[in-house]
């Protein structure tokens, strides 16, 4: 059976389940109605998204994305495993001793190793709360007696942390020590980051997992910010980098899309990415400007069923609950991340006929979850992994044939996260397919649950009928035999 | 019944998991009494005409039209229904077959006259049907 005929086939069999359940059948609604049933794209997740909505047990902004974006942070340690694995697996295929690295290891201009362009923004502007996450200035140490050699900025929390904030600091104050690890110098003139390791007495393998263990990879709050950023545009609208960032949203955000389309209806593990393949047709070019537009003249990117309907979500509708997020208690983030999402749905449909705010929430929610893949693919693209793919681009002469511990430039220029996933496709495809698996499959368990469900109605109703079916029987035996009896005593009467 | 998990990255393998999903295990039938199956020679046979009025007067229960439409005319969904029983009656009737497969009898030991006496049963039929 065709891929299409048998995405027909689930939506088929939910409705004959429903209408068994329901007593009434209810199988006028056609199949047609989902473009993702006919869609031929490999990307799972609308058709996912279109089967829970179908199936009708539950709410896709409370049972699904809420819980799903609380999930999301804690995935921090699988995307993390999946990066040191592909690095070592795939970049350096043999393991090797740092100790012959020429310090510094890597000397880069800063932009190159900051795709997203967030150390362009003050981190106490009143937006730059939405670009750093999580304010960590209790666990920054201000050296005030510098001297040479002295990093002006240390780090030394032995949870993860915020690096990108910590780097902002060391661009301001021209030095600074993370944790253990790195000793950093930065040029304001150069706008050129010299970054030094602090012990090469280990190996390239154990140097890799114990970085990536020193960072917070996912973050609520930026979580949060990039959400309304890839749906919206909001935050992004309001910074001078405002434009040229959406529309490399808008083209990471296409590409990831196609990546998913290739390696899902993929038969091989490894795929290849020529240079091709990130060329945009002139239909996506199109539809990529129209978008950008659409952000930038304050509409809303969701089509509501109605063309795209001017969005009522800014900056105040979420600032307040963005702060609470960052300032509360532990305990008291999920109430305000919970109202957070309601304010932002409320405010995407107030303009709304009533009758069409439901169907609406439900396609807002739709393209939040079909997001999400670009909004944490952007939160791993921060500036800590970018200068480790640096690094390791930099050490490289041919992509793990071989090594050079004394090369510290590389001359890979990330422009934005759109040049990230072209520079570093090996790693985007394999971080891309580990975010994609996990949604699909936080997805598929709930659906798979909601399915039993159905089946166990059916399977009860099956018993209910046979043993019914056998009492008929008996009673019609019992009523046979009576008319029998019946005539053999008329016919005995008469003789 | 185990389900097999998917390959998440594979959308079609996501695709047979969900099918597989779906499937229903074979439920058996509860066994018959011998009042149930030596009544069975009493039966009246099947009749279309009557299965098609019991169809038709349950349709209500559907939110159906029962009789003539609204605006007086015949209700041809109610023509349909005797058309396609008769038809499924016709096929059981003069296309179907049953296949009956006697089992041997388990053998018991009555006791006739105060001494035991061994009976073999003639054994258990099975019909298939085709």
């Amino acid at each position: 059976m065709g891929f299409i005929d048998d995405k027909s086939d689930i939506f088929n069999e939910v409705a004959v389940n429903r209408a068994l359940k329901e007593n009434f059948p209810e199988l006028n609604k056609t199949r047609s109605l989902f473009n993702s049933v006919k869609s031929k794209q490999g990307n799972l997740i609308p058709f996912l998204l279109d089967l829970l909505v179908e199936i009708g047990n539950k709410s896709l902004k409370e049972d699904v994305f809420k819980p799903l974006l609380e999930k999301s942070v804690k995935w921090e340690e699988e995307i993390k495993d999946t990066l040191v694995e592909n690095i070592t697996n795939f970049y350096v295929k043999n393991n090797f001793s740092l100790s012959g690295l020429t310090q510094p290891i890597l000397d880069v201009k800063i932009k190159n190793i900051d795709p997203k362009g967030t150390l362009k923004i003050d981190e106490n502007s009143d937006i730059g709360k939405f670009y750093y996450g999580e304010n960590q200035e209790q666990l920054f140490n201000e050296v005030n007696n510098v001297t040479p050699n002295t990093p002006t900025v240390e780090f030394n929390s032995n949870i993860g942390g915020n690096f990108t904030l910590f780097l902002r600091k060391v661009m301001k104050t021209g030095s600074g020590k993370w944790k253990d690890i790195f000793l950093f110098e930065y040029d304001k003139d150069t706008e050129k980051l010299k970054v030094n390791l602090l012990d090469t007495n280990t190996t390239f393998e154990k140097f890799i997992k114990k970085s990536l263990n020193s960072i917070k990879l996912l973050d609520l709050s930026t979580l949060f910010s990039n959400i309304i950023d890839v749906v919206f545009g909001t935050v992004s609208s309001l910074t001078d980098i405002g434009e040229g960032y959406i529309e490399d949203l808008l083209k990471s955000k296409e590409l990831i899309n196609k990546i998913i389309n290739k390696e899902t209806l993929s038969e091989t593990e490894f795929n290849t990415y020529d240079d091709s393949f990130f060329v945009f047709t002139k239909e996506e070019q199109d539809n990529i400007r129209s978008k950008k537009e659409a952000i930038i003249n304050g509409n809303n990117l969701v089509n509501l069923g109605c063309g795209q309907g001017r969005t009522f979500v800014d900056f105040d509708s979420f600032s307040e609950s963005f702060d609470n997020i960052n300032n509360f208690r532990p305990n008291l983030v999920k109430k305000s991340f919970s109202n957070f999402i309601d304010n932002l749905t409320k405010d995407s449909t107030a303009n709304l006929p009533d009758e069409d705010k439901e169907s609406s929430l439900i396609k807002i929610i739709k393209e939040f979850i079909d997001s999400i893949i670009a909004v944490i693919f952007q939160q791993v693209t921060q500036p800590f992994v970018t200068m480790i793919l640096q690094f390791i681009e930099s050490i490289l002469n041919d992509f793990g044939l071989g090594v050079n511990l004394t090369n510290p430039n590389s001359s890979l220029e990330v422009g934005g996260i759109e040049s990230f996933i072209i520079n570093f496709r090996e790693q985007s495809t394999c971080i891309i397919k580990k975010i994609y698996s996990l949604i699909v499959e936080y997805l598929f368990n709930i659906i798979k649950s909601e399915i039993l469900n159905l089946v166990a109605r059916k399977i009860s109703r099956i018993i209910k009928e046979k043993s019914l079916q056998r009492k008929e029987q008996a009673e019609r035996a019992k009523e046979l035999l009576k008319d029998v009896n019946n005539i053999l005593s008329f016919i005995n009467a008469g003789t | 019944m185990a389900i097999p998990e998917p390959i998440f990255t594979n959308s079609k393998s996501v695709i047979a998991a969900l099918k597989a999903l779906f499937k229903v295990p074979n439920i058996p039938s509860p066994p018959l009494t011998k009042r149930q199956t030596l009544s069975a020679i009493l039966r009246p046979g099947l009749s279309a005409t009557k299965i098609a009025s019991e169809i038709i007067s349950r349709q209500s229960q559907a939110g159906a039209i029962i009789g003539a439409n609204d605006d007086g005319s015949a209700n041809i969904s109610e023509k349909m229904e005797v058309i396609r029983v008769e038809e499924i009656i016709k096929a059981i009737l003069l296309d179907g077959k049953i296949t009956i497969t006697t089992i041997p009898g388990q053998q018991t030991t009555p006791v006739v006259n105060g001494a035991p006496a061994v009976i073999v049963s003639t054994g258990v039929g099975y019909g298939v049907m085709s």
